[in-house]
């Protein structure tokens, strides 16, 4: 029977969004379908599957990114829905662990694809913040403070996320002086 | 940029010798992860990752498809061989090298 959840994970708890979706999984909840913040939930055996989720290059809609889901599909990982350019996949777990980004070079390649997404809406919610900002202070509208104190805090957010994955990402690139 | 002196990363190295024959994704996975005793399980994203920037460099080529179940495949060109065969003679220099210092040392 089809259950449906609602929850909200930040951008850069994906790793978290993941976790959940597992763990669900291995309680006989298949994930089936997502939208935002929202998730459709199967039967399926305890720990059929395993699932990933991923920042595509390309929208899955888009040719380059339905080769890539098609080619996934060629070595076994099922597609199960995105939210924009995140994909959502699942494995048969019987047929051994799950990684779509096995080497270093290739999960920094996944990281710095989020913050190219990230830094975008960090810098325009700056400038939206100062613009409301600054047309509150000359015209003492209490509307644009508002929104304008929104902007900051989603731009601190983000700028949160960034830093978090600026992170890991030099904490790869150091063992990436080692090995692959 | 000299392809002789640069390392090829483990997954591209077995990606090449697994299309000495054609071969699809699914096969060149399968292939590399029996070649290596389990060893080495390439990821599907890894893989097509590789795979397209070896086409962009022309060290593979699309052969068509598998008659039965459609799936495209691939196989090394002139390029391609060139490529593994500098990497095997790098190993071969490595290994050489490493196995004669650690004789030397182990001997005095």
């Amino acid at each position: 029977m089809k259950q449906k959840f609602h929850k909200w994970f930040w951008v850069w708890e994906f790793e978290k969004e993941i976790r959940w979706i597992n763990d669900m999984a291995a309680k006989g909840f298949g994930l089936c379908h997502v939208g935002l913040c929202t998730y459709w939930f199967d039967d399926i055996k305890p720990g059929e599957y395993t699932y990933h989720l991923e920042l595509a290059e390309n929208q899955p809609l888009s040719e380059k990114g339905q080769e890539y889901l098609d080619f996934l599909n060629e070595c076994g990982v099922e597609y199960v829905g995105n939210v924009l350019r995140w994909i959502y996949l699942r494995k048969k777990a019987a047929d051994g662990p799950f990684e779509l980004h096995a080497d270093l070079d290739s999960k920094l390649a996944h990281l710095r694809r989020i913050v190219l997404l990230l830094l975008p809406v960090m810098f325009l919610n700056i400038w939206a913040s100062y613009l409301n900002i600054h047309h509150a202070l000359n015209h003492s509208s209490d509307g644009n403070l508002f929104v304008g104190m929104m902007n900051l805090w989603c731009s601190a957010m983000v700028g949160y996320a960034v830093v978090r994955i600026g992170i890991q990402i030099r904490r790869l690139k150091k063992e990436r002086q080692l090995h692959e | 940029m000299n392809i002789g002196n640069s390392a090829l990363t483990e997954a591209v190295y077995y990606i090449l010798l697994s299309l000495l024959e054609p071969r699809h994704g699914y096969g060149i996975m399968q292939f590399t992860e029996q070649l290596s005793g389990g060893r080495v399980r390439l990821a599907a994203g890894t893989l097509y990752g590789a795979i397209n920037t070896m086409l962009e460099k022309g060290w593979i080529e699309a052969c068509g498809t598998e008659p039965n179940t459609r799936k495209k495949e691939y196989v090394i060109t002139q390029t391609g061989t060139a490529v593994l065969l500098g990497e095997i003679a790098r190993l071969e220099e490595l290994a050489r090298n490493g196995r004669q210092l650690i004789e030397q040392v182990i001997r005095y």
